[in-house]
């Protein structure tokens, strides 16, 4: 028997990426402390890693389910080019990028309805579709035709939300955030540490409640809310320059990878992704609908790739048809990384978000280190090797 | 209780008629039968390959036949989902599908049904009391696990198939279906499991017992069906049949039909 400590390790998928995170960062650290231990290189790999990090997140929980998706790179190519289409064609930028966030879910659901119905394994599915996706960005936008923003406008676009409602808006905000916290300051469990964190969480939700209505009376509803789009989505946020390029989609990162820990950890449909990849059929002949949430795994997993390109043209302002290429074998290792399992049932979305990190710091730490860039790939292959061997030992233990 | 009687009454609990299922080109059930009532114990027998683990699938929806006629309590359904058999109190402990691995005893108890607590618009697994419920129902069978949120995986087979076996008799409220299910067991547990069958009768459920063991049949059972080669050979209170006589119908497969076409 393990000691009680490693086999609490054992127990989270994560462990082993954690291990590696720190490991790889004392290591730069102390190989190049002045250029490496500063703000300027946490915001380059953060800032880096927030697009295939998202995209990470989809492929995490897919793969725990059991499935593959090779085409996240190409639903993402696809994604972008259909919101700055759209937006470059007068169409509202807030309805562009919710359109291309629908395309990407769309192609999901493509995926997985080929794989219920025909039971081909989702990696030849998915290969086929990487294909024929990024068919689509090369044939609408061909010869060398990039599509850019600056071509229609020189300002960024803003969205106008009228002030009645946002107004309204804000109050339904407000309510849900009331009721979330009733609810959690009414769970009364037995364990110190979830009475602890419900209570927490009932307090700021309290909190957060209380600032939206503040801000919603103090402004005029008479007035639109102006929304700079490209700023919100993917804006530089500025905590001072020395500071380095901190951008938004971070914060999204950051915000989407805690709601899909919960929805993975804490919910039924989260449950019977674990069920689906574990052990389909023994899932199956429980009443999980298995078919369903491998399709609904899909579309998840194309609408987060689809979000990512997204947020990434607020910053690029254009597209250009290889969009995204080659993003899928980066984000798989990511995950593996992360101690998600290859064959499914097993996993976590903190594994991901920790091995996506932990890739854009080797990056940046070879990079800074004065590696030539190309090595890098050979970097990330041998530590996704050390890594499945890592996470297979850690299991081990329990 | 007198099985000649019970088969009398107007409605029973299943009846499964005429099932056809192909897989391909094997034939896996051609006109299997089977009947049970409420308070009854039918042992389902055959050789290996027979199409048992198949036609149970067939109640618990699992799979879908080709043809023949699917009845609970007199009435014709198409079960065309576990989950729908799963309503109609129908449980069953598959010789091949019983936990996943990867996940926690209590998660595998719930699975399918867990519960819930609502927090605002969502609601949120309550893992608390599922581990709470999942260790009392256990404990009540009689099955002592260490810590129901422990992984499935370091459990032994015999460890597992308990476990599976608790989750049937907890959830299952008309039918309770064990498909070999004391082939990973040792003598006390396999006890014990014969006790279950004993006293899911006692509560008036209907149990379809899977068994390569006849001492076992001729402890529990009311009623015994041989099916051979995807067909039903045999039919009969257990009292019209000798151990031997039994043993060799389902080795050779050459049988009789139904008490009455002996008659
Ligand atoms: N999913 C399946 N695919 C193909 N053949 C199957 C499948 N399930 C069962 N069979 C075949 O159907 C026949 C009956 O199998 P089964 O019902 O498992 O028999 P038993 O439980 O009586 O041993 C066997 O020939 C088996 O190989
Ligand atoms: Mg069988």
């Amino acid at each position: 028997m393990a000691n009680p400590i490693s086999q609490r390790l054992a127990r989270h998928p994560e462990a082993g990426a954690f291990v590696g995170f720190i490991a790889v960062f004392l290591f730069f650290a102390a190989l190049t402390p002045d250029t490496f231990l500063s703000g300027r290189s946490a915001a380059s790999v953060l800032t880096s890693q927030a697009i295939p990090g998202i995209v990470a997140l989809g492929v995490a929980l897919l793969m725990i389910s059991g499935e593959f998706d090779l085409s996240v790179g190409s639903i993402l190519g696809v994604a972008s080019l259909v919101f700055l289409e759209l937006a470059t064609h007068e169409v509202s930028p807030l309805a562009a990028a919710s359109a291309g966030v629908a395309a990407g879910c769309f192609m999901g659901l493509i995926n997985g309805l080929l794989l219920v119905w025909t039971r081909i394994p989702s990696f030849i599915i998915t290969l086929g579709t990487l294909l024929v996706f990024r068919a689509i960005c090369l044939t609408a936008i061909s010869g060398g035709r990039i599509v850019r923003w600056s071509d229609v406008s020189r300002t960024d676009p803003v969205v106008l939300v009228p002030g009645l409602v946002t107004l309204a808006l804000c109050i339904a905000v407000a309510v849900v955030l009331l009721w979330t916290a009733r609810d959690l300051g009414r769970y009364r469990p037995q364990n110190r540490f979830t009475l602890g964190l419900s209570r927490l969480g009932a307090g700021g939700c309290l909190l957060a409640a209380v600032a939206v209505l503040g801000w919603s009376l103090g402004a005029d509803i008479f007035e639109p809310w102006v929304i700079d789009l490209f700023g919100v989505l993917n804006g530089r946020i500025d905590i001072g320059a020395a500071a380095g390029n901190f951008r938004m989609s971070i914060i999204w990162w950051l915000v989407l990878a805690a709601l899909f820990h919960l929805l993975l950890t804490r919910t039924r449909f989260g449950n019977a992704v674990f069920a689906t990849g574990g052990h389909g059929e023994a899932a199956r002949a429980q009443g999980v609908d298995v078919d369903r949430t491998r399709v609904i795994s899909f579309v998840i997993c194309g609408g987060l790739a689809a979000l990512a390109g997204v947020l990434q043209v607020c910053r690029l302002k254009s597209v250009d048809p290889l969009r995204g290429e080659g993003l899928e074998l980066e984000v798989i290792a990511a995950v593996v990384i992360g101690g998600t399992l290859l064959k499914g049932g097993y996993g976590s979305i903190i594994g991901a978000v920790v091995g996506t990190a932990l890739t854009g710091m080797l990056r940046t730490g070879l990079v800074l280190s004065g590696v030539p860039s190309n090595a890098f790939r050979g970097a990330i292959g041998a530590l996704v090797i050390i890594a499945v061997i890592i996470n297979t030992l850690v299991r081990r233990q329990r | 209780m007198n099985p000649a009687l019970k088969n009398d009454s107007p409605a029973p609990l299943v009846q499964l008629q005429d099932i056809d299922v192909g897989f391909g080109h094997i034939r896996a059930l051609e006109g299997a039968c089977l009947e049970l009532h409420a308070g009854e114990v039918v042992a389902l027998l055959g050789d290996n390959g027979a199409g048992k683990s198949t036609l149970i699938k067939v109640l618990t929806g699992l799979v879908r036949p080709q043809a023949g006629d699917i009845r609970v309590n007199g009435e014709s359904l198409t079960l065309a989902s576990p989950s729908q058999a799963r309503k109609q109190g129908i449980e069953a402990v598959y010789q091949d599908l019983a936990l996943v691995p990867l996940m926690s005893i209590a998660r595998n108890f719930f699975l399918g049904r867990e519960l819930t607590r609502s927090v605002g618009p969502v609601r949120l697994l309550d893992e608390e009391e599922m581990d709470r419920q999942a260790s009392r129902a256990l404990v009540q069978i009689g099955i002592q696990v260490r810590d129901t949120s422990e992984p499935v995986e370091g459990l032994s087979g015999g460890e597992r198939q308990s476990i599976a076996i608790g989750r049937a008799v907890h959830f299952g409220s008309k039918v309770l279906i064990l498909d070999e299910p004391t082939s990973a067991l040792s003598i006390g547990e396999t006890e014990k499991v014969l006790q279950y069958v004993e006293a899911a009768r006692a509560r008036g459920l209907g149990v379809i017992l899977i068994t390569h063991n006849l001492d076992h049949v001729y402890k529990v059972s009311d009623r015994l069906v041989i099916l051979s080669q995807g067909k039903t050979i045999a039919n009969l209170p257990v009292e019209q049949i000798e151990h031997e006589e039994a043993a060799r119908l389902i080795m050779s497969g050459a049988g009789r039909k139904t008490p009455s076409e002996r008659e």
